[in-house]
């Protein structure tokens, strides 16, 4: 073939497709007339061209639209990608800056409560708070320190790990995406000096300089805390003891819990988003951040699902809260231990805790918490096996005869709980949270003491009061009989929290396990009621607005009513546009508290006790088939007598 | 009002006969809206070309799923990158280029996808049959070859189609099923004009072997 003759073939495609000039045109017309092999090949071309041109068109799905533009809600509210355009971001951070500025200036009451404040109950002291994490006052969110590591003491897969990750993805994000630097975000900066836009308090060149880079990574965060703080976020908050490995095991709960649900990873941290693409196409996704005394996920999740989802928490809820319960009990053993052996000769204080130990249980865990305490306390007598466990209200006799009654001011007064007054689900639930009272016999016995209103504590309080030799004053008892009075109130309450939880779609139980932790303290309650002003009235149950007003009242005036006015729209907008995307933030807050002074070897008994009793019920599976078993029952129908109530019993190694 | 009728008129008759034709016009004043924060616009451009991104995507990956998921991916990017189109091209051809850079990564991260028989391999199911199904399913090409191509050809010139290498056939995609003039091909993918010609011709030359039976 010559090298015109494979020039004109290759002309031929193009001749088909009319893309050749009038002279190439008559030029291989000519030639085609002439050459009928060229003709045949011609033909061919054009027959290959007419098969692949009459392939059919796929239509798009008719929702594609919808969902782009839902996707891109969700990103930009989950990752803060740079969606919208420029006008409209630059109207939302104004807002956004205003409200942040709302935030700085309450200082220590607002936001910042909400995602530190337990964290801050322990040390009691809320006003500092937001000066010991300065990066936290900018949005809100506890951030990273100086060096971007994640101080995280107990080293778990989640905070070390997700400031890693963020920290690239952010890097990558800045890679991949140079451009978008100058397309959707307002630096912070700019802001800043934008009219109405307070200046935060005191400018730090690294805060500044993150920030800015935050802002120009992912301008997600204020966007994200201001989402949060607002009323639409459903809100779980799980007390969690801070005994040893508890916090790594908390953990395991809550992933457990998201991965079961479908409820993916995103590796975030501090508001910075790498979302990865497969992320991006689902809404249900979550992110952690953490800090030093709390950890909180943020999922965002279907808004049909966030009342399952609320009452498959709750069990995780009580099960800590059981852990909690059971430490308290330690505590309280140790102070009644200390109040005999300021009475009685060190040789009898091992007999009397050897004695008082069946409240914890009969099994392999109790006898090794047992062990602890007796370690501490001296030699210590077996448990007979078999025996009755009693409990605080029918306490076991006396097995040795030398044994003081201890004073225990709440026990006469205490009311005994009728079995039928808890509901059949509750006790499931708490089965399921515990285990089971056989196999862990001192966690359910701890959670009945917990709904019983934390006798650990009144023996604290009450302990004191009572010199050694001398029974409890008088005064002491009747403060007693007070605070029980006051609490069995708080223990209806959270009964009906208990029992209206499956049912009523957990916003109602909500509000009632907050009024019940409302009781708590006199701090969570002030931090409560100032939430319950700033917080958009998520947690406004108590009602109690004036220490934010006061707060309030020391803004300049034009601050405070510009805040107002954006955080009005921004609720009323927001939770539209949350709602529309159909998801909504789940924010899961692990607040790590201090179970007390829990000796060392009690503390380790009492959680390998605790992970052995979740061992057994095989986590958040289980659960879930407890909560299933409980709605069944509800429904009316014949408690099943397959429920995990009655396991064998728990063996466990110490490692 | 007037005059921008008579742009539009006149960009429609530019467009040559059986071409695809783009009303900028229209595309401008969308893109100028979406980029002010109108994502009513921006749902307007979508639902404009979800169709023929989603043949293109379809052609290229093979897989209804993916194809979904690329697409709506495909406007996602374009609506990051938005405020980056300068409109010296047309929206039409800059979302094409999304696209087309979309897409090949993703074949590119996937590794080589190699199509096996679509008549024989059992795992037809899995790859091609319900894209395929769906495209029967779907609407037709008014074209009478379209209307007369059977379901077996369809399969034939599919499996044909995947056996080409990637720049081959997305430049075949673009000027046959997205029925580009070449030009614009070019400038979507950012080649040579003759490039864009010499790839079309030898990519239908691999067609025509391959699908000698039905073309002799």
């Amino acid at each position: 073939m010559t090298d015109n003759a494979s020039h004109l073939r290759e002309q031929l495609s193009a001749y088909l497709d009319g893309e050749l000039t009038p002279a190439e045109v008559e030029a291989i017309e000519a030639v085609l007339a002439a050459d009928a092999e060229l003709a045949a090949e011609l033909e061919r071309i054009r027959r290959t061209r007419q098969l692949v041109r009459g392939l059919p068109r796929a239509a798009a799905p008719d929702d594609l639209a919808d969902r782009v533009l839902a996707q891109a809600e969700r990103q930009r509210l989950v990752a803060g990608r740079p969606t919208a355009p420029r006008a409209a971001a630059s109207m939302r951070w104004l807002r956004y800056a205003a409200a942040a500025a709302v935030l700085l200036v309450a200082a220590g009451v607002g936001f910042v409560i909400v995602l530190t404040w337990q964290a801050t109950r322990n040390a009691g002291d809320l006003a500092t708070a937001p000066q010991t994490r300065p990066a936290v006052d900018e949005y809100g969110l506890a951030t990273e320190d100086g060096d971007g590591r994640r101080a995280d003491k107990d080293g778990g897969w989640g905070g070390r790990e997700l400031a890693k990750g963020g920290d690239t993805g952010g890097a990558r994000m800045r890679r991949r995406e140079p451009a978008g630097k100058a397309s959707g975000s307002t630096p912070v900066v700019a802001e800043r000096t934008s009219p109405g836009a307070p200046v935060p308090a005191t400018p730090s060149p690294v805060r500044d300089a993150k920030q800015a880079e935050w802002s120009e990574v992912a301008p997600g965060g204020p966007e994200y805390a201001l989402a949060l703080s607002l009323g639409n976020a459903t809100n779980v908050d799980i007390d969690v003891p801070d005994l040893p490995g508890n916090r790594r095991l908390a953990r395991e709960q809550i992933r457990d819990f998201l991965v079961s649900n479908g409820i993916e990873p995103l590796m975030v941290t501090n508001g910075r988003a790498q979302p990865a693409a497969k992320h991006r196409a689902r809404a249900n996704v979550y992110f952690q951040e953490s800090d030093l005394g709390r950890e909180q996920y943020v999922a965002f999740v279907p808004r049909e699902q966030v009342a399952e989802f609320q009452s498959q928490l709750a069990l995780v809820q009580r099960s800590q809260l059981a852990l909690q319960d059971a430490a308290r009990l330690v505590q309280r053993r140790l102070a009644e231990q200390q109040t005999v052996a300021q009475r009685k000769p060190a040789g009898v204080v091992g007999t009397a805790i050897a004695n008082e130990q069946p409240t914890l249980g009969p099994t392999a865990g109790r006898s090794d918490e047992r062990e602890a305490l007796a370690m501490k306390s001296g030699p210590s007598a077996p448990a007979p096996a078999g025996e009755p466990v009693p409990t605080e209200d029918e306490p076991a006799p006396p097995a040795a005869a030398d044994v003081p009654a201890v004073p225990r001011p709440a026990q006469p007064a205490r009311p005994r709980p009728e079995p039928e007054a808890v509901p059949e689900g509750g006790e499931a639930m708490r089965g399921a949270a515990t285990g089971h009272k056989d196999a862990a016999g001192t966690l359910a016995e701890a959670d009945t003491d917990a709904e019983l209103e934390r006798p650990a504590r009144w023996a604290e309080e009450a302990l004191p009061q009572s010199r050694p030799g001398e029974p409890a004053p008088t005064e002491g008892l009747a403060a007693a009989e007070e605070k029980l009075e006051d609490r069995a109130l708080d223990k209806s309450l959270a009964k009906r929290a208990e029992a209206a939880e499956p049912t009523a779609g957990g916003e109602e139980a909500d509000a009632l396990t907050r009024r019940t932790r409302l009781s708590d303290g006199q701090l969570a309650q002030g931090v409560q009621q100032r939430l319950g002003g700033v917080a958009g009235g998520q947690l406004g149950a108590s009602g109690a607005q004036a220490p934010v007003q006061e707060e309030l009242a020391r803004v300049p005036k034009r601050q405070v009513e510009l805040a107002r006015r954006v955080l009005d729209a921004k609720q009323a907008n927001e939770e539209a546009e949350i709602l529309g995307a159909d998801v909504r933030p789940l924010v899961i807050t692990l607040n790590f508290v201090s179970p007390g002074p829990v000796p060392e070897p009690a503390a380790n008994a009492l959680f390998e006790t605790y992970r052995a009793s979740l061992d057994k019920i095989d986590g958040v599976e289980v659960l879930r088939d407890q909560l299933r078993l409980e709605a069944e029952r509800q429904g009316g129908e014949a408690p099943n007598a397959s429920a995990p109530t009655h396991p064998e019993p728990t063996t466990r190694t110490q490692d | 009002m007037t005059s921008q009728t008579s742009n539009r008129v006149a960009r429609k008759d530019d467009a040559p006969a059986g071409r695809a034709r783009t009303v900028s016009f229209e595309d401008e004043a969308l893109v100028d809206a979406a980029r002010k924060g109108d994502m009513q616009a921006y749902g307007s451009l979508v639902a404009k070309y979800q169709d023929r991104i989603y043949n293109m995507v379809l052609r290229m990956c093979g897989r209804v799923a993916d194809a979904e998921e690329l697409t709506q991916d495909v406007f996602l990017r374009a609506l990051e990158r938005i405020s980056q189109f300068r409109g010296r091209s047309s929206f039409y051809t800059w979302l094409f280029r999304v696209a087309a850079n979309l897409v090949l990564s993703h074949r590119r991260r996937a590794g080589r996808v190699r199509f096996q028989s679509l008549t024989t391999d059992e795992r037809f199911d899995e790859t091609q049959a319900d894209g395929l199904t769906a495209a029967v399913a779907a609407r037709r090409n008014p074209a009478p070859e379209a209307a007369a191509m059977s379901a077996e050809t369809e399969l034939k010139v599919m499996a044909a189609l995947e056996t080409l290498d990637e720049e081959f056939r997305l430049v075949v995609v673009l000027c046959d099923v997205e029925e580009m003039e070449y030009a614009r091909a070019a400038e979507v993918l950012g080649l040579p004009v003759g490039t864009v010609k010499s790839r079309l011709h030898r990519a239908r030359c691999i067609l025509r072997d391959k699908l000698s039976d039905l073309v002799a």
